[in-house]
C-alpha cells in the first residue's frame, strides 16, 4: 500500500516537473557532447542567471494576479531602453547612470504598465495574446518615436547617437559607459570564476521583495483575483485597479530588468534588444516548471538555469553530434517556442477540464464527467 | 476620544506623500546626473609662463591618471583626451624616463568648473601645482 502511494507521489511529481525534467535530460546529453569544461558552464550559468532573473521575477506578480503570463513586459523593456538612450546621449556613467535610466524608464513605464492594464482589463480572459499584441503595437510607437522623434522633437546631443540624416538613433548604441557596472560593483572571483555578488544580491532584495508583497493587504488582493475575479469582486476587492497595478509593477520591473540585462550585454540594440525579452523572459519560466496559472521564485532560477545551460551547450552539442553548429541552434529556437506551445495548450487544456468538472459536479455527476 | 481623518484630509495626505516621493526622485535623478556625468578633458603638454613671469618648459614624456582610470601618454607638446566624471577629480602624473619607466609621481585634485567651457588643462602647468 504504502510503496504503491509512494510510486503515484513519485508519478506525480514526473507529470509535474515533466518540463524541467526533460530540459535536464536534453542539457546532461548536450553537456557530455559539448565537451565543456566545467568551470566554462559555471561562469556562463552565473552570467546568464544575473542578466536574466530579474527580468523573469517581473513575471511573476501578474500570475499572482490570474493574469497569465505578461507578454506586455516588452513595454517595460522599451521603457529601460528609452532611459538608457538618454544617458547615453547625456554621457552619464556608472551606477549613477543606472539609477538614473531607471529613474527616467519609471514614469514611462508606469504610464505604459496602464495603458496595458486597462487594455487588459477590457480583454479578461484573453490576456496573454493581447498582451502580445499590444507589444507588437507598443514596437511600431517606439519605432516611430525613436526613428523619428529623437533628434527632432527629443534633443539629441551626441552625434555618435545620431543618424547621419540629422534625427533617429543608430541600430545600435554603445552602452560602454554602463557596461558591468553593476556586475563588477563588487568584484569576487572564486576560483577563477567571476561572480557578479552585487546584481546577485539585488536579485535577493528582489525575491524578498516579493516574498513580502505576497503577504501585503494587496498581494492578498491580487491572490484572491487571481484564483476567481467575481468571488474576489463579491468580497469588496477592486478587481480592474488591482489587475491594473499588477500590471504597472511587472512593467516598471521589466523596465529595470532590461537595464540590467543590457548593462550587462554592453550593446543596445536600439530597435530589436527588446523584442525578445519577453518571450525569452516567459519560455524561461515556463521551462523552470511554471505553468500560466502557477509560478515561483524557485521556477524562476531553475528556468533560467535550465534554458540558458540549453542555450549555451546546443550549438556546440549540434556541431559535435552532426558537424554543424547551427542544427544546435535551430534545435534550441524549436524547443523554446515548442515549450511556449505546450505551455499554453496544457493551460487551456486544464481550463476547459475544470470547466467540465465544474458543470458536471453542478449537475451532481463529479465523478463521471472527469 | 480621538477623531478619524476626513476623507478630503486622508487624500491631501496622499497627494502630499506623492509630491515629495516625486520631489526626492527628480533630486536623486539631478544628483545621478550631477555625480555621473562624464567629461571629456583635453590633456596638453605645453610649455607655459608662469604668474611671476617665467617660463616654465613642458614635461619631456608623461602619463596621466583621471580617477585611476586608463592613463594617457603624452610626450613634449602633445594633446589627448581622458575620461572624468563627476565634479571633482584626482589626476596622477608621472614623469616617464628615456625607458618610459615612471622617476617621479605627483597627484593633483582639480575641479570641472575651473577648466573652463573647452575642458582643457596644461599637464605641465598641473605638475608643478601637484604634490610629491
Amino acid at each position: 500500500m504504502k510503496s504503491s502511494s509512494g510510486g503515484n507521489a513519485v508519478k506525480l511529481f514526473c507529470v509535474r516537473n515533466a518540463v524541467p525534467i526533460v530540459f535536464l535530460l536534453v542539457s546532461a546529453v548536450g553537456i557530455y557532447y559539448s565537451q565543456f569544461t566545467a568551470e566554462y558552464l559555471i561562469q556562463e550559468m552565473l552570467t546568464r542567471l544575473a542578466r536574466n532573473s530579474f527580468l523573469v521575477l517581473s513575471l511573476l506578480i501578474p500570475i499572482m494576479a490570474g493574469m497569465g503570463l505578461n507578454f506586455g513586459m516588452v513595454l517595460g523593456a522599451m521603457a529601460g531602453q528609452i532611459g538608457l538612450i538618454f544617458i547615453s546621449d547625456w554621457n552619464i556613467s556608472g551606477l549613477y547612470g543606472m539609477t538614473l535610466a531607471a529613474l527616467i524608464a519609471t514614469p514611462l513605464a508606469i504610464l505604459f504598465g496602464w495603458m496595458c492594464g486597462v487594455v487588459l482589463n477590457k480583454a479578461r480572459g484573453r490576456e496573454m495574446v493581447t498582451s502580445y499584441i499590444l507589444g507588437f503595437f507598443m514596437n511600431g510607437v517606439y519605432q516611430l518615436v525613436v526613428l523619428y522623434g529623437f533628434g527632432s522633437l527629443v534633443p539629441i546631443l551626441n552625434p555618435e547617437l545620431v543618424l547621419s540624416r540629422g534625427y533617429g538613433i543608430r541600430n545600435v548604441t554603445n552602452l560602454d559607459n554602463i557596461r558591468g557596472t553593476l556586475d563588477n560593483a563588487i568584484p569576487l572571483d572564486i576560483m577563477g570564476i567571476h561572480i557578479p555578488l552585487a546584481t546577485f544580491l539585488l536579485i535577493g532584495v528582489f525575491c524578498l521583495f516579493i516574498i513580502w508583497f505576497r503577504r501585503t493587504k494587496l498581494g492578498q488582493d491580487m491572490r484572491a483575483t487571481g484564483q476567481d475575479l467575481s468571488v474576489a469582486h463579491s468580497a469588496g476587492i477592486p478587481v480592474m485597479r488591482t489587475r491594473i497595478i499588477s500590471i504597472v509593477i511587472s512593467t516598471v520591473l521589466a523596465a529595470y530588468g532590461q537595464i540590467i540585462f543590457l548593462q550587462n550585454v554592453g550593446t543596445l540594440n536600439t530597435y530589436n534588444s527588446h523584442e525578445q525579452a519577453g518571450v525569452f523572459a516567459i519560455a524561461s519560466l515556463l521551462v523552470g516548471g511554471a505553468t500560466v496559472a502557477r509560478a515561483s521564485i524557485l521556477n524562476v532560477f531553475t528556468g533560467v538555469l535550465l534554458f540558458h545551460l540549453m542555450f549555451v551547450v546546443s550549438p556546440m552539442a549540434g556541431k559535435y553530434l552532426v558537424g554543424d553548429a547551427q542544427i544546435g541552434e535551430y534545435f534550441r529556437v524549436f524547443v523554446c517556442y515548442a515549450i511556449i506551445s505546450l505551455a499554453l495548450v496544457l493551460h487551456a487544456w486544464r481550463r476547459h477540464a475544470d470547466r467540465e468538472r465544474a458543470r458536471a459536479a453542478l449537475r451532481g455527476n463529479a465523478g463521471g464527467a472527469a | 476620544m480621538k477623531q478619524l481623518p476626513s476623507r478630503r484630509q486622508v487624500i491631501l495626505k496622499h497627494i502630499l506623500v506623492n509630491c515629495v516621493i516625486i520631489v526626492l526622485l527628480i533630486g536623486l535623478g539631478v544628483w545621478c546626473y550631477d555625480q555621473g556625468k562624464t567629461y571629456k578633458v583635453i590633456l596638453g603638454n605645453y610649455a607655459f609662463t608662469g604668474q611671476d613671469g617665467t617660463e616654465y618648459p613642458a614635461l619631456e614624456a608623461a602619463e596621466v591618471f583621471i580617477d585611476g582610470n586608463d592613463p594617457v601618454f603624452l610626450l613634449e607638446d602633445d594633446s589627448g583626451t581622458g575620461d572624468a566624471t563627476g565634479r571633482r577629480h584626482t589626476m596622477v602624473i608621472a614623469l616617464l624616463d628615456e625607458n618610459d619607466k615612471p622617476m617621479e609621481t605627483r597627484s593633483v585634485q582639480f575641479s570641472i568648473a575651473e577648466l573652463g567651457e573647452k575642458l582643457e588643462l596644461n599637464v605641465a602647468e598641473y605638475w608643478l601645482k601637484a604634490k610629491k
